[in-house]
C-alpha cells in the first residue's frame, strides 16, 4: 500500500517534471526568490531560482529518464520498495533544485543531496559486501571533491560580492581569484563526475540497482558536472587556465576510462567505465572555451542520456533474468542464440544502445560525438595546442569505444566460432566451466513495465541524433567511422579466434585503488590509532597523573600525622620560637 | 509580563524539583515524569512566548523599523530585551541582572525543547536503577541552571549558575549511569565534575581580573565599554576565561572528561550533556570574551582557532576508531565544537553567525543522535559495536533508518541543520576580521574541510559497522521491538527540526546582526 | 631585691618544664614539667606586680594560675589513669592511637576488632 503510494509519487513527481520542462519551453527565461538573510554587511544568502534553455533542456532529460527509471523499477525492485521508490524521488529532486537554482548555495544543497542518495541507493543491497564498501567510496569521494566545490564557492563568491548564479562573471575579479575558485569548483566537477584522480567510485558503485544506475549515469550525478561547467560557462571561459586543466583532465580521463573499459569483464563495469570516457568528451568539448563546444557538450549529454540509460536498463534485464552480469556468466546462454531468442527486445534495444555509444553512422552518439570532434577541428585549425588534444584523444576514444562495444556485444549475445580457444578466454584457470549448460528456456524479457522504457529509450537513442538537425561535417564523419570501424574489427577479429587478451594492468585498472588504500586509507586508519591512543595516553595521562599527584601529596601530608604529643609540641615550640625571632628581626 | 516569565522560565524547574523532593517516594516516583513533563512544556511554551513577545512590533513604532534591517551590533555584544536588575551582593557590586536578547533566547528555548523531551522519554523509559523522582528533579535543577546562565548579565550570576549545573549532572552520571560499570561510571562523573570546576575555577579568575580593571561585573556596561588592549591583565583574563570555557565546550585537548562521560551517562544525561550543557561554553565565549575583551580576544584568536582546527581532524580521526557507540557520537561532539570554536575564533559575522546556527543545530542532531543510541544501547544491553552485530536495518528498520537520518544531518548534508552552521563557519574563516592573519585561518580552513570529509567517513562507518550487514550473520534478537510509540513521540520533533534549519535558516539568522 | 633574679629562676623553671614535657617519655613526669611551667608564669607574674604595679593583679592572676593547675591537674591525673587502665603503660611515645595508619594496618585493626 504504502509501496504504491510511493511509486505513484515517484512516477507522478517525473512526469510533473517533464510537464514542467514542455510548459517552459521558449518561455522567455525567469528569476525567482524566496527568503532571505544578510549576513554581516557582505553577503546575502538566499533561494534564488531561474529558467532559460539550458534548464529546459535538463528538465526533460531528468524528467523522462527518471520516469522511465520509476516505471522499469516497479518490475524491477522486489523487496524494500518504499525506501528505493522515495530515494529514487527525491534523488531526482535534488537534481531539479541543481537545475533550476541561481544560487550557488541552493545548488550545493541539491549536489549533495544527490550525493547522499547515490550513497544510501547504492548501498541499497546492503546486505552485499560489495554494495556496502562501494556506497560508502562514493558517498567519501564526491565529499572529498565537494570540500574543494564548497571553497570554491566562497572563492568566487566573495570575489564577486554575490552567490549569484547569474550576476556571477559580471564584475571585475582577480584573474587569480577567479582561476583559483573555478579550479576548486572543478575538484567538486571531477568528484562528482568520477574523472581522474577521482574516478574509482563509479565503477565501484555497479552493486547497486540496475536502474539507479542509470539514473546516476544518464541523467543525475554525473551528468551534474558538465551541467555546472555549462552553467557557469561564462565564468569558467575567463578562466582559460582552468580549460586548459579541464582538457587535459578529460582527455586523460577519456583514455583511462575507455581502455579499462576495454578489459572489464562484467557489462554493468563496462557501461560504467564508458560512463566516465563519455563525460570525459562531453568535459573536451567544454574545454574548448567555444559556444560551438558547450552546445556539442550539451548535444553529447543529451544522447548519453538516453542511450546510456538504455544500457543500464537492459542490463537490469540481464541481471534479472541470468542473476549476474558477468560475461563469463552470461556467455553460457549464448548457445544457439539463446539469450537473444528469450530476450528479443533487450537484445534489440541494447543493440541500438551500443550502436549509438560506439557511433555507428545514423545514430545519435555518432551526431553527437562528431559535433564534439567538429568543435575541436574548429580550435585545433587555429592552432590550438588544446583544440589538438581534444581532438587526437576523442578521435582515439571513438575507437576505443567501438572495441569495447564490439567486444560487450559479440560476447555477451553470440557464440564465438572458436570453440576450444574460448574456453579459458574469461573463466580463468576453470576450463570445464564452459561446459555445463544452464537452462536458458527460463530467460524470460521483463513485463512490459520494464520493456516499455526501455523501447523509448532506444527510440531517443536513435532520434535524438536528429533533433538539433543534421549537420554533418563530411571528412570528419568519415574519420570517425573508419576509426569506429578499425575499433570494431579488432574486437571482432578476437572474439572470432575466441581471444580476450587483457593487459594485467588494464584488468587491475592501472592499480589505482590499491593506490589510493595505501596512500590515503591506511595512514587515516594510522592516524585514528595514533588520536585515540594520544587520547588515552598522553592527554588521559596528564589528566591521570594530576589525579595521582593529588593523592600522593596527601599521602605525604599524612605521614606527618604521628600520634605522638611530644613531636606535635616540639614543632609548636620551634614554630613559636622562630615566630619570636622572626618578630624580633622585622621589629628591630 | 516579560519579565515575569523569565523569572518564571529560572524559578519553576527548581520549585517543581523541590516540590517533587517534598512528595513521598512512591507518589513521587509514579508522577514524576508526568509533572516533568507538564512543567518542562509550559516553559517551552513560556520561552517561544518570550521570543514571540522579542521579535514583535512594540508600538509605537513603524512597521518598517521591525522588520527592516535591524541595527548591527559588534558581535556577542549584549542589546538586552528583557531586563530584570537588582542588586545582590552590593559590596562586590555583583547584581542580580537577568537579561535576553536574540543570542540567547534561541539556546533558551533549545533547552526548554531537550528538557521537555527528556521528560517525556523518560514518561515510559528510565535507567534501570529506578528513583526517577530524583532524576526528572534532577534535569528540572539542571534546566534552571542552564535558563539561568543563559540570561545571566552579571559575570558572577553567569559564574553561579554554570556551577549550579554541575553537581546534577555530576549525581545524573554517578547514579544512573551505566549500570553494569560501577567503578567506570564513578570514574566519569568524577573525571568530568572535577576538569569542569577546574575550568571554572580558571574562568572565575578571569572574571576578578575583569573586574579589577574594568571595575564592574556588568554585561551589559562591558559590553558598551569594552576593554581595551590586548596585552597584559586584559589578555591573562582573556587566557583564563577562554581556558575555562574551553574545557566546557570542550576544545581539545581539554576535552577528555567527554568522551567517559557520555558513554556512560543515562540516555537523558547524554542528550542534555551534549544538547545544552556543551553550549555553556561556546555561548560563553560569544557573550563574555569577544564583546568585552575584543583585543585580547583577536591576541588569542589564531590560537583558538587552531585548537579547534585540531580538534575537528583529532576528534574526527578518534571517531574512526571507536568501537562504542555513544563514545563515537561523543567524540564527533568534540568535532562540531572545534567548528563552533573555529567559527568564534574568526571574529568575522559569518562565521559567528556559523557558530550560533551549528550551536542550536549540534544541540538538536547530537540529541536525536544520543537518543537513538539510548535506543539501541536499551534494546542489546551493550554500546558496544561488536556486541550489537551488524544488519540493524534487518533488525530494527526504522530505530536503524533514523540513525542514518541523524548520522547524514550530523556530517553537515545540505539541506539539513548541520550544514549552515559548518558552512559558515568555513566562509567566517576564508573572510575572518579584518585584524586577523588571513593566510593563517585560510590554513585552517583548508584543514577544517578536510576534517569534514573525515566526519563524513567515520559516520558511513558507522552506518556500515552497524545497519549494513548481512542478516542471515546477524539474526535479530527475540526481544528486539522497533520504535515504540514513546521513542517516536520523542525523535519527531528533531528529525522535524532539523529539516527546517536545514531548509529555512533565514528566520534564525536573521535575528544575528553583527558587524 | 632586683627584678632580674626571679626573673632567672622563672625561666630557668620554665625551660626546664620545657624540657621535661618534650622530652621525657613517662606521662607523670609530663604532668610535672607542666606544673614547673606553670609556676615559671606564677613567679614571673607576682615579680612583675611586686615590681612596677604593686596592686596584687600579679598575685590574683597567680592564684587564678593555681586553681587551674589544680584542675588541670586532676584531669591530667584522669587521663594518666585511663592511659593505663588501657595500655599498662604510661609512655607518652607508645600511646600513637590517634596517628594515621596506612589503608591496610587500619583495616588489620578493624578486623581485630572483629575478632575481639
Amino acid at each position: 500500500m504504502i509501496a504504491t503510494a510511493w511509486r505513484v509519487a515517484g512516477v507522478g513527481f517525473s512526469l510533473l517534471v517533464v510537464l514542467a520542462a514542455a510548459l517552459l519551453y521558449g518561455v522567455d527565461p525567469q528569476q525567482t526568490k524566496a527568503g532571505g538573510a544578510m549576513i554581516g554587511e557582505d553577503f546575502w544568502f538566499s533561494y534564488e531560482f531561474r529558467t532559460d534553455g539550458l534548464t529546459v533542456l535538463m528538465l526533460a532529460v531528468v524528467g523522462v529518464v527518471s520516469a522511465c527509471v520509476q516505471i522499469y523499477s516497479i518490475g524491477y525492485v522486489r523487496e524494500r520498495i518504499a525506501s528505493y521508490t522515495a530515494l529514487v524521488t527525491l534523488f531526482t529532486a535534488a537534481m531539479v533544485t541543481v537545475v533550476i537554482s541561481d544560487n550557488l548555495f541552493v545548488l550545493l544543497i541539491g549536489w549533495e543531496v544527490m550525493g547522499a542518495c547515490s550513497y544510501l541507493l547504492i548501498g541499497h543491497y546492503w546486505e552485499r559486501r560489495d554494495a556496502r564498501a562501494g556506497a560508502m567510496k562514493a558517498f567519501l569521494m564526491t565529499r572529498l571533491g565537494d570540500v574543494g566545490f564548497l571553497f570554491g564557492i566562497f572563492v568566487l563568491g566573495v570575489g564577486y560580492h554575490t552567490f549569484r548564479i547569474s550576476e556571477l562573471g559580471s564584475g571585475p575579479i582577480e584573474p587569480r581569484t577567479l582561476t583559483i575558485g573555478t579550479i576548486l569548483l572543478l575538484v567538486g566537477v571531477i568528484g562528482k563526475s568520477a574523472q581522474v584522480p577521482l574516478q574509482t567510485w563509479l565503477p565501484d558503485a555497479m552493486p547497486g540497482p540496475s536502474p539507479v544506475s542509470a539514473l546516476i549515469h544518464a541523467a543525475t550525478m554525473v551528468a551534474a558536472g558538465v551541467f555546472l561547467i555549462a552553467r557557469l560557462y561564462n565564468v569558467f571561459v575567463e578562466a582559460r587556465t582552468t580549460l586548459t586543466v579541464l582538457a587535459v583532465v578529460a582527455c586523460v580521463t577519456m583514455l583511462f576510462a575507455a581502455s579499462c573499459a576495454m578489459a572489464a569483464v562484467e557489462v554493468k563495469r563496462v557501461l560504467a567505465w564508458s560512463t566516465v570516457s563519455q563525460l570525459a568528451i562531453m568535459f573536451a568539448a567544454l574545454s574548448l572555451g567555444t559556444h560551438d563546444g558547450r552546445r556539442a557538450a550539451l548535444f553529447q549529454l543529451l544522447t548519453h542520456a538516453a542511450f546510456k540509460g538504455l544500457l543500464f536498463l537492459c542490463a537490469g534485464v540481464l541481471l534479472h533474468q541470468v542473476g549476474s552480469a558477468a560475461f563469463v556468466v552470461l556467455r553460457r546462454y549464448t548457445r544457439r542464440g539463446a539469450s537473444r531468442k528469450q530476450l528479443r527486445v533487450t537484445f534489440v534495444t541494447m543493440t541500438i544502445g551500443l550502436a549509438a555509444l560506439a557511433g555507428v553512422p545514423g545514430f545519435s552518439g555518432f551526431f553527437s560525438k562528431d559535433a564534439v570532434v567538429a568543435a575541436a577541428w574548429e580550435q585545433a585549425k587555429d592552432g590550438s595546442t588544446v583544440g589538438w588534444i581534444v581532438l587526437v584523444s576523442v578521435c582515439l576514444t571513438a575507437a576505443m569505444t567501438a572495441f569495447y562495444c564490439v567486444r560487450m556485444w559479440l560476447w555477451v549475445f553470440f557464440r564465438t566460432p572458436a570453440l576450444a580457444g574460448a574456453v579459458g578466454a574469461f573463466e580463468g584457470d576453470d576450463p570445464m566451466a564452459d561446459l555445463d549448460e544452464p537452462d536458458a528456456n527460463k530467460l524470460r524479457d521483463g513485463s512490459w513495465l520494464m520493456l516499455a522504457p526501455m523501447v523509448l529509450l532506444a527510440i531517443g537513442a536513435i532520434g535524438l541524433g536528429y533533433v538539433d538537425g543534421v549537420h554533418l561535417n563530411l571528412p570528419i564523419a568519415l574519420v570517425t567511422t573508419v576509426l569506429a570501424v578499425l575499433g570494431g574489427f579488432a574486437a571482432y577479429s578476437l572474439w572470432q579466434r575466441g581471444a580476450d587478451p587483457r593487459p594485467v594492468v588494464l584488468e587491475r585498472e592501472y592499480g589505482v585503488d590499491p593506490a589510493y588504500q595505501r596512500l590515503f586509507v591506511v595512514p587515516v586508519e594510522w592516524l585514528a590509532k595514533l588520536a585515540v591512543g594520544n587520547d588515552r595516553d598522553v592527554i588521559g595521562g596528564y589528566v591521570r597523573a594530576a589525579g595521582r599527584a593529588g593523592v600522593l601529596a596527601s599521602q605525604g601530608f599524612r605521614k606527618l600525622q604521628t600520634g605522638n604529643v611530644q613531636t606535635y609540641l616540639t614543632a609548636a615550640v620551634i614554630g613559636a620560637v622562630a615566630l619570636a625571632i622572626l618578630a624580633g628581626v622585622i621589629g628591630s | 509580563m516579560s519579565e515575569s516569565l523569565l523569572i518564571a522560565l529560572i524559578a519553576v524547574p527548581t520549585l517543581t524539583a523541590v516540590v517533587l523532593w517534598a512528595l513521598p517516594v512512591v507518589t513521587a516516583d509514579r508522577v514524576a515524569a508526568l509533572v516533568g513533563t507538564v512543567v518542562s512544556g509550559v516553559l517551552l511554551v513560556a520561552s517561544l512566548v518570550l521570543w514571540w513577545d522579542m521579535r514583535r512590533p512594540h508600538c509605537p513604532c513603524t512597521v518598517e523599523a521591525v522588520y527592516g534591517p535591524l541595527p548591527r551590533t559588534l558581535p556577542g555584544k549584549l542589546t538586552p530585551d528583557v531586563d530584570i536588575n537588582v542588586p545582590w551582593i552590593p559590596s562586590l557590586g555583583v547584581r542580580f541582572h537577568l537579561a535576553v536578547d536574540t543570542i540567547s533566547l534561541p539556546l533558551i528555548t533549545l533547552t526548554a525543547l531537550l528538557v521537555l523531551l527528556c521528560c517525556v522519554y523518560s514518561l515510559k523509559i528510565t535507567p534501570r536503577i529506578g528513583r526517577t523522582r530524583s532524576l526528572i528533579a534532577l534535569l528540572l535543577v539542571i534546566e534552571t541552571g542552564v535558563i539561568g546562565a543563559f540570561a545571566a548579565a552579571d559575570l558572577v550570576l553567569f559564574f553561579v549558575f554554570f556551577e549550579i549545573v554541575l553537581i546534577p549532572m555530576w549525581l545524573v552520571i554517578d547514579i544512573w549511569g551505566d549500570d553494569h560499570d560501577r567503578a567506570g561510571r564513578r570514574r566519569a562523573a568524577t573525571t568530568f565534575i572535577l576538569m569542569t570546576v577546574f575550568g571554572s575555577a580558571l574562568m572565575l579568575l578571569g572574571f576578578l581580573l575583569v573586574h579589577r580593571h574594568a571595575g564592574t561585573f556588568d554585561l551589559v556596561f562591558l559590553g558598551q565599554h569594552p576593554i581595551k588592549g590586548g596585552h597584559g591583565v586584559p589578555l591573562a583574563a582573556a587566557i583564563l576565561i577562554a581556558v575555562g570555557l574551553a574545557v566546557k565546550m570542550p576544545l581539545w585537548p581539554l576535552h577528555i572528561w567527554l568522551p567517559d562521560a557520555h558513554a556512560k551517562a543515562p540516555t537523558v544525561g547524554s542528550v542534555l550533556l551534549a544538547g545544552v550543557l556543551l553550549k555553556l561554553g561556546s555561548y560563553g565565549m560569544i557573550r563574555i570574551l569577544l564583546p568585552v575583551l575584543p583585543d585580547a580576544t583577536a591576541t588569542i584568536a589564531p590560537y583558538l582557532a587552531g585548537f579547534s582546527v585540531v580538534a575537528i581532524v583529532a576528534g574526527s580521526l578518534a571517531c574512526l576508531a571507536q568501537t562504542d557507540v555513544k563514545r563515537l557520537i561523543a567524540y564527533s561532539s568534540v568535532g562540531h565544537m572545534g567548528f563552533i570554536g573555529l567559527g568564534i575564533a574568526t571574529m568575522s559575522p559569518e562565521g559567528l553567525n556559523g557558530a550560533l546556527y551549528a550551536n542550536l543545530a549540534h544541540g538538536i542532531i547530537t540529541g536525536l543522535l544520543f537518543f537513538l543510541a539510548g535506543a539501541i544501547k536499551d534494546r542489546h544491553d551493550t554500546s558496544d559495536l561488536r556486541a550489537i552485530g551488524r544488519a540493524l536495518y534487518a533488525r530494527l528498520p526504522r530505530i536503524s533508518g533514523l540513525l542514518t537520518y541523524a548520522c547524514l544531518a550530523s556530517l553537515g548534508l545540505p539541506g539539513l541543520a548541520g550544514f549552515w552552521g559548518e558552512m559558515l563557519v568555513l566562509l567566517g574563516a576564508y573572510h575572518p576580521a579584518d585584524w586577523l592573519p588571513r593566510a593563517t585561518f585560510i590554513v585552517l580552513m583548508v584543514i577544517a574541510g578536510l576534517g569534514a570529509v573525515l566526519t563524513a567517513a567515520y559516520f558511513l562507518r558507522l552506518i556500515r559497522e552497524l545497519c549494513q550487514g548481512d542478516p542471515a550473520e546477524n539474526p535479530p534478537a527475540a526481544f528486539a521491538v522497533d520504535l515504540s510509540r514513546i521513542e517516536f513521540v520523542t525523535f519527531v520533533p528533531l528529525v522535524v527540526l532539523t529539516v527546517f534549519l536545514g531548509l529555512w535558516p533565514f528566520t534564525l539568522l536573521n535575528q544575528w546582526t553583527f558587524l | 631585691m632586683p627584678l632580674i633574679l626571679p626573673l632567672l629562676l622563672a625561666v630557668v623553671l620554665f625551660c626546664i618544664g620545657v624540657y621535661g614535657v618534650l622530652a621525657r617519655r613517662n606521662v607523670i613526669t609530663l604532668l610535672m614539667a607542666f606544673e614547673l611551667m606553670l609556676n615559671a608564669v606564677n613567679l614571673n607574674l607576682v615579680a612583675f606586680d611586686a615590681w612596677r604595679i604593686n596592686d596584687a593583679t600579679g598575685q590574683t592572676l597567680a592564684v587564678f594560675v593555681i586553681t587551674l593547675a589544680a584542675a588541670e591537674i586532676g584531669l591530667g591525673l584522669a587521663i594518666v589513669l585511663l592511659l593505663f587502665r588501657g595500655h599498662g603503660h604510661v609512655d607518652a611515645d607508645a600511646a600513637r592511637d590517634l596517628a594515621e595508619q596506612d589503608d591496610a594496618e587500619r583495616n588489620e585493626l578493624v578486623e581485630q576488632e572483629k575478632a575481639t
